[in-house]
């Protein structure tokens, strides 16, 4: 029987008054998870993994998996309006949704990311359908190193393609990974770096620095005495509904868009261990390279939006492919999917599509239904979520200070974890005024031990030899990207001058 | 301070933080184990030293840019810092302030009364709104605060010697 007639069955299994009714409340909670900083799809899953095992397996697999998307919509909703993304894959969608925003155009970016999740999710999960064990095969051949020179490929690419002056966003990058080798070697248990404090040994949480970087040292940049919207938002007086969504024209011309991001994050998705933050990463990056407005990205263009919404929608898909095929979970929160799947007493695993074919395509058929309800919810908040816009800069001031406080410690009910957004907040603020960009240093530091590991993985297999990665062919084809693309823009500027003599 | 101090202050706090990283993922941790692998400290290392080589074209970069600067403001005539000015400086840390308010009373009050009079500091003292609109609004912020996190996510937060 093909894929597409087992999805069918799995439909009905979907449409179960029960199964949909987990799907909705599953995708409300990770809509409402992902927009509060602090508390991401882990932390979601995590907390109501315990509720679903009195639960059919199906239908609390379908419910976590609504958190799990759902979660990839909310995580827009704080990096458009408050430049405080809701989780590392939403940390791309602020770089032009939060300009939006300035602009008066929050209403069309926040429209934009639920229609680009949409779609990447839609992609994602098509993907899943047609290609799900085949994908989780070639997965399969990415390794050690071919990971290790895929990241090494999107640490590199970071420094020249997310600021105005390059050494600047180099140093950022190696800042983020610094910040990030601080804690336990994952590769041989070590502590580094921990300056002899008990509380540095699990190293630094990511969300806390997220939360300080962006928001806190956004506060701080309201009370400045040049601060350009210091009378107030001169963006919220121009906030109509009906200016938040654009043409079906307009829609055709993103489309592309979003299907390139979709396909690559998808990719990305089902890479074990790269993660959705890749995903929307190397997607901005194409769009940044090839895309029809690479110039104005980062100035607040819907294409930004759309590519990073795109992509870690579709690798969220993409992460069930290892997940259930092969049983490697490609990203934490799938780590949590495998316990509850194991809890359960399902063994995923190749085995897995052909012995609980049931539970597998009725999962399936619920992601289809759990996206459309998640954009229609997206959609439906937006006149709620304009609201935050409207509320005046004084008031709005202290409710993200009480954001960034209580988020950071929600991560994990830890005080330290509020005094690392602080002083990563007055960092960023000093950093942001000589010119430092902040997005490079949270990238690399997600992308940095996921590097780290894979490289050092790869040397440990090769017995320390650095050839390893130029044997195997996928890691030759990542480094001589790689390699292209740093070389670029220096022959480009070479070529420049030479014709400017000649002239 | 103006911002071409700022850059060089920057600068200078970059390349000692990635000396110390160096320094310490080649002498405590080790670069590299042969014929096994890399070591704990190869990775910081190489990032440390990438860190360093840039940090130091900046410092000279950012030094230029001062010098150039003094030169430029040697000709017009310097009037004097007065408290005002510095205290304007000062007034974009009020957020960092709060939030170690917050910290400090959260720890001791519990949640709900350090949020509280943490915020309300921010809106009496920073926004100087008046007592009213400070004590209605703080309220209202808090209420969500403990409906969101308390009382839906079960976020353990301390509780303070009021036990609340």
């Amino acid at each position: 029987m093909s894929n597409f007639a087992l999805l069918a069955q799995g439909f009905v299994t979907a449409i179960s008054p029960m199964n949909l009714f987990a799907c909705l409340i599953g995708g409300i909670i990770g809509i409402l998870v992902g927009a509060m900083p602090g508390i991401g799809a882990v932390a979601g899953c995590s907390l109501l993994l315990p509720m679903t095992y009195k639960m059919n397996p199906t239908t609390g697999i379908i419910m976590l998996a609504g958190i799990y998307y759902g979660n990839m919509f909310g995580g827009a909703y704080s990096a458009i309006l408050l430049n405080i993304p809701g989780d590392s894959s939403a940390v791309m969608t602020s770089l032009d949704g939060y300009p939006l925003t300035r602009k008066g155009h929050a209403g069309q970016a926040l429209f934009n990311a639920n229609i680009s999740s949409f779609v990447g999710g839609f992609i994602g999960i098509l993907f899943l359908t047609a290609m799900g064990p085949t994908l989780a095969k070639v997965g399969l051949k990415f390794g050690p190193a071919e990971l290790a020179s895929l990241v090494f490929m999107a640490l590199t690419s970071i420094g020249w393609l997310l600021g105005d002056d390059p050494i600047t966003c180099l140093i950022a990058t190696g800042i983020g990974v610094l910040l990030s080798t601080i804690g336990i070697d994952q590769s041989s248990n070590h502590f580094r770096y921990t300056f002899g404090s008990m509380k540095l040994l699990a190293g630094i949480n990511f969300i806390p620095l997220v939360i300080g970087m962006f928001g806190l040292s956004q506060v701080m940049e309201m009370l400045e005495p040049e601060d350009p919207d210091k009378k107030g938002h001169d963006y919220a007086g121009k906030l109509r509904i009906k200016d938040s969504f654009y043409s079906f024209k307009r829609f055709l011309q993103l489309l592309p868009v979003m299907i390139r991001s979709a396909v690559l994050g998808m990719f990305v998705g089902f890479l074990p261990g790269a993660g959705g933050t890749t995903g929307a990463f190397l997607s901005y990056i194409l769009e940044k390279k090839i895309g029809r407005h690479k110039k104005e990205m980062g100035t607040g263009v819907l294409e930004g939006v759309s590519a990073s919404e795109a992509a870690n929608n579709a690798a969220a898909a993409g992460a069930f492919v290892p997940l259930l095929a092969l049983g490697i979970p490609g990203s934490s929160t799938t780590a949590v999917l495998l316990g509850g799947l194991q809890a359960w007493g399902l063994k995923p695993g190749p085995l897995l599509y052909e012995q609980e074919a049931e539970f597998v395509w009725g999962m399936t058929a619920s992601m289809y239904i759990g996206n459309i309800m998640c954009v229609i919810a997206g959609i439906l908040v937006i006149p709620i979520l304009m609201r935050i816009l409207k509320v005046p800069k004084k008031i709005l001031a202290p409710i993200i200070i009480g954001v960034c406080v209580i988020g950071s410690y929600s991560v994990g009910n830890s005080i330290f974890d509020v005094e690392v957004m602080i002083i990563a907040g007055i960092a960023a603020y000093y950093m942001k005024k000589s010119g430092y960009p902040m997005a490079p240093i949270v990238l690399a530091f997600v992308l940095g031990p996921i590097f780290e590991l894979k490289a050092r993985q790869a040397l440990e297999i090769s017995n320390c030899n650095l050839l390893i990665f130029v044997q195997k062919p996928i890691s030759a084809v990542f480094l001589g990207i790689t390699v292209i693309l740093c070389l670029a823009p220096v022959v480009m500027n070479i070529v420049k001058k030479a014709k400017a003599k000649k002239a | 301070m103006g911002y071409s101090m700022l850059r060089i202050i920057i600068s200078v706090i970059l390349i000692i933080i990635s000396c110390v990283w160096m320094f310490m993922g080649i002498n405590e941790y080790g670069m590299w184990i042969p014929g096994v692998s890399a070591d704990t400290g190869f990775i910081p290392t190489v990032f440390g030293a990438i860190v360093l080589l840039f940090s130091v074209v900046k410092l000279v970069k950012d030094i230029k840019t001062y010098v150039a600067s003094r030169q430029g403001e040697a000709t017009v005539e310097k009037s004097a810092v007065s408290f005002k000015d510095v205290l304007v400086k000062l007034k974009p840390l009020l957020p960092a302030v709060t939030a170690i308010l917050a910290i400090l009373l959260i720890k001791f009050l519990g949640m709900v009364i350090g949020t509280y009079l943490s915020l309300f500091f921010y809106m009496k003292v920073v926004n100087n709104d008046k007592w009213i609109k400070s004590l209605w609004v703080t309220a209202v912020i808090t209420l969500f605060f403990y409906a969101v996190f308390v009382f839906w996510l079960k976020v353990p937060f301390p509780r303070g010697i009021f036990g609340i």
